[in-house]
């Protein structure tokens, strides 16, 4: 199996190479470029799945690695131009990820252990921040942009990285939830933690940047606070449509709905690239309305739009990984790799302390660390704004934590899977899923 | 862009999606089925109507349509690897050979037709050698090649034994216009001078069999043994999307390209559950096409029309000519008059090899336009014409029944 899956590779990676020479380097082909790549990140990435199904590792990792290993920083088969030209791709992936998400999370069946997932999600996330904020503001001291910085400055600097790198991924565990179609307890509260906490670190982000903008007024970047109402509420409403046109769609018709989910999503995420709307929030809201307000339940659109999930996760980890700045990780990494390290004990240490709180199993509590580790989608797309908008600190912060999110990238989920694996999860998911002819169940 | 842009370009697709999936609901399909109606004159048309309307509200603009250009070769790609899949030869070894000239005259005469006299056409209307008269004049040919099989159920109710011959045909005329494109695409390919590679046409054609072929291999290579549906689609996505930017990168017709990929694919394994899935999506792309299509249709241009007739008969001439020839020659053929009707609506596969040769490369010069008119008008003539014969043939069968 794996001969075969290297030999697909190098049949594959040989052609599209062999295209490339058509052009010269840097030359640009409108649209065929975006076609190739999406084809060759596919099947590659499809190819790296068997690879890590034969040595136990999760999938997510494989396509990250491919993305790593073809994308522009290092093997450069995949272009620059090729990944920009993906980045609807990219957004639609979100929304549907997102989409799953709320699909998932039924909130009268989780009220009973609403308090302790409200708890772990808020003390993991003061852990990492905690803990974060100290080596960011030692960091001060160390990096020459930041050296001649004012305490409020340095304070400013360390409360938006804190924060970027506090950021969990929705993605990547219902990604590793759906590929190793794993049930259970800490399934179902790592999936609900992700989710609430990612919806508490946009708009928080929302008010550190803000504050860094006071504190650095010469900067330039609008008060991200002016933009937060419509940012987060417009992508709600835009995605209480979604839901609603889904629900009309999946009673009145109900044929290839799998086909209307991705379609929909594609154009919320085509508008929300124009509209500044957050493809997570669209697609979370999405998925809760479906669930938890419509008679139609989110199960069976969720389940309609498996047979587009599996490749739209291959290509948006495969995306997530070429757009790795290897270079620049290389440089910072004794930096990054201890951000990580302290954001794990941070987590670690909430989890050890809402478990106290609120009655959890501690070797529970310790798994559930393994969960909340990995990040992808949204600690990006918040580092993006981080580089983009705190010039000249912005730049060289943003490339530290960057570093970090790669590390949480590769270790993540191979560790949440592990812990998956330790607590039984994953054949619970098996061999419900056998039952359900490969249909995952998350729930 | 601005936000109201934005607001209408959603809106638009939101329709078009939302058609496209209704389009292909089961219920349009058996209403199809039961008018014996073709796609492009029955649900297809809307959307050309649409396409016109949202380039009237400024939607389908070049910045937009330059946007969703991996998406058209992806759709480009995916209709090609169906069209390849009918070059089976191990079903065409189970044809009788008697058949062979047969199908072979019934796809050439309409081509030849249409050829002559749209060329004669365009040229009346200002269109010289070396502006396009020979290349709008393959591209018409190519269109007035592909039929689709309908009324097949009332038409050859009395000659059950012809219902293979009459698929084979319409199966071999796609093929025959998927040929013409790859001519096209060889023939008047863009002069890149930027790239790194400078080959003769001959070279060209040989670099397009060569590399069909071989994606046909890789993607059998990819779908064999796979384990799960969800695996075989994606691996089945992933080819046709190489497959189709490969082409589309070199200048190869990607139609072409994945056709022959396809025909590789079904002569190396029983791909029926292939086959199954390839159709399933095949429908909404078409209406994505018409679409787009429809975006750079202009009925107001009177050349459009006097083309659109021209072609409707030129082509129904054809189909004529041979159905009389093939019920000659072959006295097991039903008599000449069902067997040309059953031949002659028009396939949806034009408005693919339109799309191909003229809308996916930018160009909207007037006879392009025309050629456009021409099809879409042919098409809906066609359609009334059989249409009528169908009617009349129900009379006569009731009257024979005496119900």
């Amino acid at each position: 199996m794996i001969t075969r899956a290297l030999f697909t590779i190098a049949a594959v990676v040989a052609l599209t190479y062999a295209t490339g020479s058509f052009v010269p380097r840097g030359a640009l082909v409108t649209g065929s470029g975006a076609a190739l790549a999406f084809g060759f990140l596919l099947i590659v990435a499809v190819q790296a799945a068997r690879i890590c199904d034969k040595l136990k590792m999760p999938r997510l990792t494989g396509y990250i690695l491919i993305g790593l290993a073809f994308g522009p920083e290092l093997a450069g088969i995949i272009t620059a131009k090729m990944l920009a030209d993906l980045a609807l791709v990219k957004g639609t992936a979100v929304g549907l990820i997102a989409f799953l998400a709320g699909c998932e999370l039924n909130l009268r069946h989780l009220r009973p252990r609403l308090r302790a997932i409200g708890t772990t999600a808020l003390l993991t996330m003061l852990g990492a921040v905690v803990l974060l904020f100290a080596i960011f503001y030692a960091l001060t001291y160390l990096l020459p942009v930041t050296l001649t910085f004012t305490t409020i400055e340095r304070i400013a600097v360390a409360l938006v990285a804190a924060n970027v790198l506090a950021a969990y991924s929705p993605a990547v565990v219902v990604g590793i939830l759906s590929e190793t179609k794993a049930q259970g307890p800490l399934s179902e509260t790592s999936l609900s933690i992700v989710v609430l906490a990612d919806l508490v670190i946009v708009i928080t982000y929302a008010l550190s940047s803000t504050f860094a903008h006071g504190v650095f007024p010469s900067e330039s970047g609008a008060s991200a606070l002016s933009m937060l109402v419509p940012h987060i509420f417009g992508s709600i409403g835009a995605g209480l449509v979604a839901g609603g046109v889904l629900a009309l769609y999946a009673s009145r018709v109900g044929s290839r709905s799998g086909v209307f989910t991705f379609a929909v999503l594609f154009i919320s995420a085509e508008a929300g690239a124009a509209l500044h709307l957050n493809p997570l929030l669209v697609g979370l809201a999405a998925g809760l309305l479906l669930e938890n307000v419509t008679a139609i339940g989110g199960e069976r659109l969720s389940k309609a739009a498996e047979s587009v999930a599996m490749p739209t996760f291959a290509i948006f980890f495969a995306v997530v990984g070429a757009e790795v700045q290897f270079q620049a990780f290389l440089h910072t990494a004794p930096y990054a790799i201890g951000a990580a390290a302290l954001r794990g004990l941070g987590i670690w240490a909430g989890a050890r302390v809402a478990a106290r709180m609120v009655g959890l199993d501690a070797v529970f509590a310790r798994r559930l660390t393994f969960g909340l580790l990995p990040q992808a989608g949204v600690a990006i797309a918040l580092v993006a704004l981080l580089l983009a908008d705190f010039h000249p600190w912005g730049p060289v912060v943003g490339t530290i934590v960057l570093g970090s999110i790669i590390v949480n990238q590769l270790i993540g989920p191979v560790l949440f899977r592990n812990a998956l694996a330790a607590a039984g999860e994953i054949r619970a998911g098996e061999e419900a899923g056998g039952v359900a002819d490969g249909d995952h169940q998350l729930a | 862009m601005q936000a109201s842009e934005v607001a209408r370009v959603v809106i638009a697709l939101a329709v078009a999606v939302a058609l496209a999936v209704l389009g292909a609901h089961p219920r349009v399909l058996r209403w199809e089925r039961r008018f014996g109606l073709t796609v492009l004159a029955s649900s297809g048309f809307p959307f050309l109507l649409l396409g016109i309307l949202f380039r009237e509200l400024g939607v389908l603009t070049n910045a937009v349509l330059t946007d969703m250009r991996p998406l058209f070769e992806f759709g480009l790609g995916w209709i090609g690897l169906t069209i390849g899949t009918h070059l089976d030869l191990r079903r065409f070894d189970r044809m009788p050979a008697a058949l062979a000239p047969v199908i072979a005259l019934a796809s050439l005469l309409p081509m030849l037709c249409a050829a002559i006299a749209c060329s004669l056409t365009l040229a009346g209307l200002g269109v010289v050698p070396g502006r396009g008269l020979v290349r709008d004049g393959l591209i018409l040919m190519a269109c007035a090649a592909v039929s689709a099989p309908a009324n097949l159920d009332l038409l050859l109710r009395r000659w059950k034994s012809s219902m293979q011959l009459v698929l084979e045909v319409t199966r071999v005329d796609q093929l025959a216009a998927l040929g013409i494109l790859g001519f096209l695409a060889i023939y008047f390919r863009p002069d890149r001078t930027v790239t790194l590679w400078h080959l003769p046409r001959s070279g060209w054609f040989l670099m397009t069999l060569g590399l069909g072929v071989l994606l046909g291999v890789v993607i059998y290579l990819l779908l064999r043994n796979v384990p799960d549906r969800t695996q075989e689609l994606a691996l089945l996505m992933g080819g046709v999307a190489l497959a189709s930017g490969m082409a589309g990168y070199l200048a190869l017709s990607v139609a072409v390209v994945c056709a022959l990929a396809g025909a590789v694919l079904i002569n190396v394994q029983s791909g029926e559950r292939l086959v199954r899935t390839l159709r399933d999506v095949e429908r909404p792309i078409y209406f994505l096409f018409l679409f787009v299509v429809g975006a750079a249709w202009r009925p107001d241009e009177w050349q459009g029309w006097v083309l659109g007739v021209v072609f409707a008969l030129s082509r129904g001439y054809g189909k004529v000519l041979a159905a009389r020839i093939a019920s000659w020659i072959h006295k097991d053929l039903p008599e000449w008059r069902p067997l040309a009707v059953s031949l002659l609506p028009e396939s949806s596969v034009a408005i693919v090899v339109l799309f191909s040769a003229t809308v996916l490369g930018g160009d909207t010069s007037a006879p392009v336009r025309w050629a456009i008119n021409a099809v879409i008008v042919g098409s809906v003539l066609t359609e009334i014409a059989v249409q009528a014969y169908q009617r009349r043939e129900h009379r006569l069968l009731g009257e024979e029944t005496g119900s």
